[in-house]
């Protein structure tokens, strides 16, 4: 069986997701101060880095390198298991929109959720 | 084996690693996370030797990649390379003041002439120091985005909005008079105009002084003959902020369209709003509903052009044509 990762549609599936997932965030008041940062294109390249890591693709991002990223959100910023949910909800959407089958997603889901410890810095 | 220059050391790399495991093998000090290149954590600069290969800068935008930015865990250079961290250069240089204009009260218009001249971009900026004194305590840098375009003369010009006291504006204001001679260093920022394809509609949103840096990038624009419209709002709180009318006016250029605009604060309550807010980017986005194929050019204060930013990229606009610059004020 080939992995998640090549059965979505690897880089490509990943590059489509990206600004379809991006665009959602924004648009959300709830979640979108967080993706506010620098530079959009910047934070671009790192939910790409989110949705690589969530479709069980090739990365390198450790538990830490996950806390490392997030810290600064639950620290100062008030990150919490709301927010966290309703990211999962815009990554079931995306992939929804782009086709793909409830059992794809709930797959994609699973792999999101499973880093939330170490998001969330717990 | 390629040979990498980094702040003075020496590294060798073997023919299968990337820059970036040679380097930290080496012990060498270099921010690193993702490894794939997304982070951008690691990322340096090229200032010598054979050029990066294409993909180690793949994920970079125009303005990082012509200042020679790249990303090592995606590089296996094909030569030795000289690289440094991507900081500002601290190097500093001196500034003299040539004229001293208020073109409001609040806001001063200075043209300097710099000893050496740097090599810049209109829209980059440079950091201002005021030294240590018994009036200031410490050193304090402020930096201003550069509105002079090198085709205009060999004079630098910022424009300088008062903030509150004791401050670097208000020193340059109030005390600063021509003939005197300021330190520096800088430039950098990555919001300038490159030419792409010349017929791109140009949208560039400015609200209060982020002027100083759509006016040198709007210069550059007509420098390089943009053919396509360039379309111009300027928000201030008042119109007396729109400070560069007439210069704007004077450049005639057929295509370009300029909306000064007053934008006023929303009121700030607890109870719901009825109503969306309009904002400088609801007014922009209103004129302008599908920005998918614009190139734009955002400078102002951190909120607003944050708030801008979204709306615009939210009307469609890529993430990699949107160029912004701000600066506390
Ligand atoms: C659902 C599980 C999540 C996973 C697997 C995940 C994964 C990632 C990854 C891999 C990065 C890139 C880090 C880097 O390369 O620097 C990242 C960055 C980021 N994440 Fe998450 N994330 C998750 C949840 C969230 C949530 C709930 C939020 C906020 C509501 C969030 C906001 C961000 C932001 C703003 C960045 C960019 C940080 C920066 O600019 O340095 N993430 N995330």
């Amino acid at each position: 069986m080939n992995s998640l990762y090549e059965r979505i549609g690897g880089e490509a599936a990943v590059d489509a997701a990206v600004d379809l997932f991006y665009r959602k965030v924004l648009a959300d008041k709830y979640v979108s101060r967080f993706f506010d940062t620098v530079d959009m294109e910047a934070q671009a390249a790192k939910q790409k880095g989110f949705l690589t890591m969530a479709f069980g693709g090739p990365n390198n991002y450790t538990g830490r390198d996950m806390r490392a990223a997030h810290q600064k959100m639950v620290e100062e910023m008030g990150l919490n298991d709301m927010h966290f949910d309703q990211i999962l909800a815009h990554l079931r959407s995306t992939l929804a929109e782009l086709g793909a089958p409830e059992a794809i997603i709930a797959e994609v889901d699973g792999i999101a959720a499973s880093t939330r410890k170490d998001v969330m810095c717990r | 084996m390629p040979r990498i220059t980094f702040e003075g050391q020496h590294y060798s790399l073997t023919d299968q690693e990337t820059m970036l495991e040679g380097l930290l093998r080496q012990g060498a000090l270099l921010p690193s996370r993702c490894r794939s290149g997304s982070c951008r954590k690691c990322m340096v600069r090229h200032l010598g030797g054979v050029l990066p290969p294409e993909i180690s800068q793949k994920t970079l935008r125009d303005t990082l990649r012509a200042q020679g930015f790249f990303l090592p865990c995606q590089c296996v250079p094909g030569g030795d390379m000289e690289i440094a961290p991507i900081q500002m250069s601290d190097c500093r240089y001196r500034l003299e003041v040539i004229s001293h204009q208020k073109l409001t009260p609040e806001i001063l218009r200075l043209r300097l002439k710099p000893e050496p001249m740097p090599d810049y971009f209109p829209g980059q900026y440079i950091n201002l120091i005021r030294s240590a004194s018994a009036d200031n305590g410490e050193e304090m840098v402020r930096s201003y985005s550069i509105a002079s375009h090198p085709g205009d003369d060999h004079l630098l010009e910022l424009h300088i909005q008062r903030t509150g006291s004791g401050g670097v504006s208000q020193w340059l204001h109030d005390v600063i008079r021509p003939g005197d001679v300021l330190d520096a260093f800088g430039p950098a920022g990555d919001c300038f105009f490159l030419p792409g394809d010349p017929h791109q509609p140009l949208l560039m949103v400015a609200v209060e002084t982020g002027m100083a840096a759509i006016y040198g990038i709007l210069k550059s624009a007509l420098h390089h003959q943009h053919k396509g419209p360039i379309y111009l709002f300027h928000g201030a709180a008042t119109a007396g902020g729109h400070y560069l009318n007439e210069e704007i006016r004077a450049l005639s250029h057929t295509n370009l369209h300029y909306a000064p605009l007053v934008v006023e604060e929303a009121p700030i309550s607890v109870g719901l709003r009825l109503s969306p807010p309009i904002n400088l980017g609801s007014q922009v986005t209103r004129q302008h509903p599908d920005l998918s194929a614009m190139r734009l050019y955002l400078c102002g204060p951190p909120q607003q052009v944050k708030d801008l930013r979204r709306d615009c990229f939210l009307a469609g606009a890529q993430a990699s044509a949107i160029y912004t610059v701000s600066f506390e004020v």
